[in-house]
């Protein structure tokens, strides 16, 4: 049990120090990540009716 | 977006609109983590016109004219759903006064500091706002002084420390 509280812990501090080295990132990085979240969001939403399309940028 | 953006500096050049920023969603994400959002809301100075009133049509028509066309609320400008969004009121309008320049790529543009972000959304209210609050309280720098004192002046205490429970 200490083990997986241990687990869980380190989890969990990975996942911050993840979303900050995200928050960090050069906003061209982060709306080339945000298009890329757009191609794996649209065609659930495009089955929910709602209207979106991936942004057809080249950066 | 870098196209994009010139197209609103080119505006700017022309004088059909006035100072611009980027607000909303993709504003929030300038200082916060990626996540997934579809519109690019820009918040925008247009001088009224001899009646006082503040009409679109000059900056549709000139969008027009470069090729870009409205669709919905949006005018899609280089592949990208442009929504613009007049200040408003007070507190918009100190927002784009104090909007910050940036750069991107190469070209520069503005964007709504975090604390005016935060006031906006708290102003706004809806859910989307609410979890916009939650994600620039926990990830964007805030300025603390400058955001009590904006919510201070705009009414927004309350609320605030309603959502923050």
């Amino acid at each position: 049990m200490d083990d997986m509280m241990w687990n869980l812990d380190e989890a969990l501090q990975a996942k911050e120090e993840r979303r900050r080295l995200l928050s960090a990132l050069s906003y061209k990085e982060k709306v080339k990540i945000v298009i890329r979240l757009q191609e794996m969001a649209v065609p659930l939403l495009l089955a929910q009716g709602r209207k979106v399309s991936v942004w057809k940028t080249e950066d | 977006m870098e196209k994009a953006l010139g197209v609103l500096n080119e505006l700017v050049r022309r004088g059909i609109i006035g100072r611009y920023a980027i607000g909303g969603a993709m504003g929030a994400l300038f200082y916060t983590e990626p996540f997934s959002t579809f519109d690019l809301d820009i918040f925008v100075f247009i001088r009224p016109g001899d009646a006082g009133l503040i009409s679109l049509s000059p900056l549709y028509s000139a969008l027009s004219d470069m090729g870009y066309e409205p669709e919905g609320e949006c005018v899609d400008i280089e592949g990208i759903p442009v929504q613009f969004l007049v200040a408003y009121n007070d507190l918009a309008v100190e927002a784009l006064d104090e909007s910050v320049a940036i750069k991107y790529g190469d070209t520069d543009t503005y964007v709504l500091k975090a604390e005016y972000l935060v006031a906006i959304a708290l102003q706004t209210g809806r859910p989307k706002d609410r979890e916009r609050v939650r994600l620039l309280r926990d990830e964007a720098p805030l300025d603390q002084q400058r955001l009590s004192t904006i919510l201070d002046r705009f009414g927004l205490r309350k609320r605030w420390m309603e959502w923050m429970i």
